[in-house]
């Protein structure tokens, strides 16, 4: 937790939608993959993950679909929808705009 | 199009409520059990596992709720949540529910009955023609508020009158009515000629104006000063009368 950069409203949804680009994956498997690719920069705890969840299926981005672990435990996988894929594309654009701007405006300042 | 999709699981939570409530539960119980048993892994104990999963996070429970609370349609659901609380407390308490209701009534009655009164003597326009143009005027002399005008003042004012179209005068008094039968005593008012001038001729009804043998007469306005107007007409113009007789009333150019 001590970690974790203050997360701009709206760039968790995008990390998970860019996570579960490449493959479905549990609640952990999300997390994880979040902290590593980020260097752990940013760590999602459940209370911040599950409700994005949630409101990413309600959306219709992502779906939940039960599967099993190695250890023959039933989890929950999320698979990104054709919509989400959509959503993601729309969302990379703008981020992309905004990284783009914020870095103009510190460029003016050294 | 994701408010289908939104309202599909509005749907579902209404149809399966303890389906995807059992659900959550065991999506998240897996979840700390992953972190539990990663604890173990690097050699704690399962409690220590625990605490440390829960002092890392919030506990399962908050998790959970934070869900329900990011769900679709989540006010409706607290505000039946409330709803249904209110009215068990209200059935069990008849007393408390009693004096409850009696103070809604009343505030209500109370609100309705200023309303109507701010209704009727601020909101509603009067009855007569352009009554923005109509303005009242009084004396006041020095250290008292207002006086009422002695009848050669409104005869200089309404002889020396530029700014008014018409300017007319009017008191209150008792008559007694002895046309037919018992004599009755009346409430008249006593108005100068230019009255209809300044109130118009309400409804066609031809008020009746009868000159007073030699009054003095105002320059312009041609006829009598003062007049006995039927009992009819002032009931008619009873609810808008001004209460402070005499007075005069004038128009705007």
């Amino acid at each position: 937790m001590a970690k974790t950069t203050g997360l701009l409203q709206g760039t968790l949804d995008l990390l998970i939608l860019r996570t579960l680009e490449l493959r479905p994956l549990h609640g952990v498997g999300i997390a994880d993959r979040i902290e590593q690719v980020t260097r752990g920069v940013f760590v999602v705890g459940p209370g911040s993950l599950f409700p994005a969840l949630q409101r990413l299926a309600e959306q219709g981005w992502i779906d939940g679909e039960w599967g099993e672990l190695e250890t023959g435990r039933r989890a929950k996988f999320y698979v990104l929808t054709a919509a989400g894929r959509a959503q993601l594309a729309k969302e990379k654009r703008t981020w992309r705009k905004v990284h783009t701007a914020v870095n103009q405006v510190l460029a003016e300042e050294t | 199009m994701s408010w289908i999709s939104r309202l599909g699981y509005l749907w579902q939570r209404v149809r399966h409520p303890q389906r995807i409530d059992q659900e959550l539960d065991e999506e998240v119980q897996t979840y700390f059990d992953i972190l539990i048993a990663r604890g173990m892994a690097r050699g704690l104990s399962r409690r220590e596992a625990e605490r440390a999963a829960r002092l890392a996070f919030e506990g399962p429970e908050q998790v959970k709720q934070r869900v329900r609370e990011a769900r679709v349609g989540v006010h409706i659901e607290m505000t039946l949540q409330d709803l249904r609380y209110a009215w068990r407390v209200l059935r069990k308490s008849p007393g408390f529910t009693f004096f409850a209701v009696l103070t809604i009534a009343l505030g209500l009655g109370a609100n309705a009955a200023i309303f109507s009164l701010v209704d009727g003597v601020l909101l509603k326009s009067l009855e007569y023609p352009e009554p923005e143009r109509i303005v009242q005027i009084w004396e006041r002399p020095p250290g008292d508020l207002r006086n009422g005008i002695a009848a050669a003042n409104y005869i200089d004012w309404a002889n020396q009158n530029q700014s008014f179209e018409a300017i007319a005068a009017q008191t209150g008094d008792t008559m007694s009515y002895s046309g037919g039968g018992e004599p009755r005593s009346l409430r008249v008012g006593l108005v100068s000629a230019p009255y209809f001038d300044v109130f118009g001729n309400q409804g066609g009804a031809r008020p009746h104006v009868r000159p007073r043998r030699g009054s003095p007469r105002p320059r312009e306005s041609g006829s009598a000063h003062a007049s006995s107007v039927d009992e009819s007409v002032r009931r008619r113009h009873r609810r808008d009368r001004p209460r402070h007789p005499p007075e005069r009333h004038a128009v705007q150019p």
